[in-house]
Formats: structure tokens, sequence, C-alpha cells
């Protein structure tokens, strides 16, 4: 349960559920596709905004069509997340 | 920032590896050199630049996912990955050795559809009125800018300073965030909620901080190893 207030997928409506709709629309490997079924933790933590949502993993997916590899952009995100003691 | 892993990395990897830590870390503290260890690797400019952006959203996301208490939601075959809550963050240098980095600088010139959605994204977190003033913003952000030590933006923002109890209470949660993400717990939420602030307030009140955390992470990156 997060510490902030968050709308699940099934609970959303208007701009929040489009803007839903549209994030799991796009491409993401089967790894990022959470076993719950809900939009993953980090996405949902950003419901009560939806274009803040839409500003955000825009720019992630922007980051996606960079020229680094795939497993490159893991590598650095992973000793990011690790440097930052955080498990995402 | 890595230790047995790094035997299993090739040594461009590792370059990679090393900045990404440093970056995060202590982005004030990178140097040509690693400029110098890129080319050596093979990696152009593009790829650094990429590399830095790469850095920068994930000082924003791991803030977000640190500040928000979300629970790790992804099925993994790898152990657990368990925080060291109790490290101690690391030292900032004296005011006079951050690093000044130009308005030109602090995007990166190579993917110039991300420096958009970038631009789209800081406006609406940093520019916007609502649920948050412009001058909250403000205050959250030179706080972020300075634990980051970016000079150019801490001194853009150097006239916004707490000037109430509710005002010192966004600079403390600002700084805590800034410097030690880790260690943010349901109690900091709490504090600003007993100050008023409603659940919209507080996810751009996070999303000010992680976001200035970043910016400030991708102009120090982008401006110290541009050759």
């Amino acid at each position: 349960m997060a510490w902030l207030t968050t709308i699940p997928r099934s609970e959303a409506t208007g701009e929040l559920a489009r803007t839903y709709e549209a994030m799991a629309a796009r491409p993401i490997p089967d790894a990022y596709q959470p076993p719950h079924g809900d939009a993953p933790g980090i996405i949902r933590a950003h419901s009560l905004d939806p274009e803040l949502m839409r500003l955000t993993f825009g720019v992630s997916g922007a980051l996606h069509r960079s020229t680094l590899s795939w497993a490159d952009r893991e590598l650095i995100s992973s000793v990011t997340s690790r440097t930052n003691q955080c498990f995402y | 920032m890595l230790t047995r892993a790094d035997e299993s990395l090739s040594a461009r990897e590792a370059v990679l590896a090393r900045y990404a830590a440093a970056l995060t870390a202590a982005p004030w503290s990178i140097t040509p050199a690693f400029a110098e260890q890129f080319a050596a690797h093979g990696l152009d400019g593009d790829a650094v630049q990429a590399a830095t952006g790469v850095v920068a959203m994930f000082n924003y996301l791991t803030r977000v996912a640190d500040a928000t208490g979300i629970d790790f939601d992804y099925a993994s075959p790898l152990p657990v990955f368990q925080p060291d809550r109790d490290r101690d963050p690391t030292p900032r240098p004296a005011r006079r050795h951050w690093p000044s980095v130009a308005g030109e600088d602090r995007t990166l010139p190579a993917f110039p559809d991300l420096g958009q959605a970038w631009q789209r994204w800081r406006t609406h977190v940093f520019d916007t009125d609502e649920p948050l003033t412009g001058r909250e913003r403000r205050l959250l952000a030179a706080a972020a800018a300075q634990e980051s030590c970016d000079r150019t933006r801490a001194e853009d923002l150097a006239d916004t300073v707490p000037g109430d109890d509710r005002e010192s209470l966004l600079d403390t949660f600002a700084r805590r965030l800034s410097r030690q993400p880790w260690r943010m717990t349901p109690a900091d939420l709490d504090g600003l909620r007993a100050a008023g602030y409603p659940e919209p307030a507080l996810l751009h009140v996070i999303s000010v901080v992680a976001l200035q955390n970043a910016e400030s992470r991708l102009a120090m990156g982008h401006a110290l190893t541009r050759r």
C-alpha cells in the first residue's frame, strides 16, 4: 500500500482512464508487466495528475529511443537505483 | 559503487556503471577523465548523452518511488534488493566548488525529441500554479538544486528562502528527498498533510524535488563530459 493516495486502473475515469489506456498500449518488455494486472506502481504513483503521468513517461519513452542498447540502459538504471539504495 | 559484480562487466560496461554511480551520488565530482574513458571504450557523444539522460531519469523515478512508498511489483528471478538505509550520503563540497552549467548546456542536443519532451515536463512541474504555488515550487527546487550542488540553478533561485514554518517544512522535505531518499518514511508525507497539503499537492512536492535532482544531474553530467 503506497503512502501517497493512488487510483488503480480499475477505478480510473475520464482523463486518467484514457491516460492509463495510452500507457498500456505502449510496447513494453514482459519484464515490466507486473503480475497483478494493474499499472506498475511507479505509473500509479502519478495517478492524481494524469498530465504529469503522460509527460513523465513521455520522457522515459523518448530515452528508450536513444542510441544506447536495452542492456546498456538497464545497466545504467540499475546502478543508479542501487546507488540511491532504491529497489526500483 | 559496484563491488563484486564489477568482475562480470566488460571494461566498457564498467565505465558506464562508474559514471552512473558518480553522477548519482556526487554529480559535482564528474571530471573530463570520464570523457577520455568513454572515448577509449568506443562510447561516442550520442551514447554518453543517452547515458546521462538515463541516469537523470532514474534519479527522478527512484525519488518518486522512495517518497510515495510504492511496492515493488515486477516479477523477478533475482534476489530481492535490500536497501542499506543506514548509508550516509556523500558529503557535499563547499559552495565555491560547485560546478556552473550555462543554460545551453542543460539539455542533450543529440536528442531534440527528448529535449522537447523534457521541456514540456519541466514546464508542468516547475511553472504551473496548481496544486502548488510558484513560490512553493521554487522553494522546493532551490533546496534540491543546493543539495545537488548545482551552482547555476541554486543562484537562479537564491532569493527564494523559507519565510515561515510551513515553508520550512517544504525545505526540509526537499533536502531529505534529495540527499537521503533511502531514508524516506510515511511520516515525511504525514508532516506535509498536517500542514494542510492535499494529496495532489503532495505528488507535486515530490515531483518538483525529484525533477530538480534529475535536471541538475543531466546538466552537470552533460556539461562536464562534453568534448
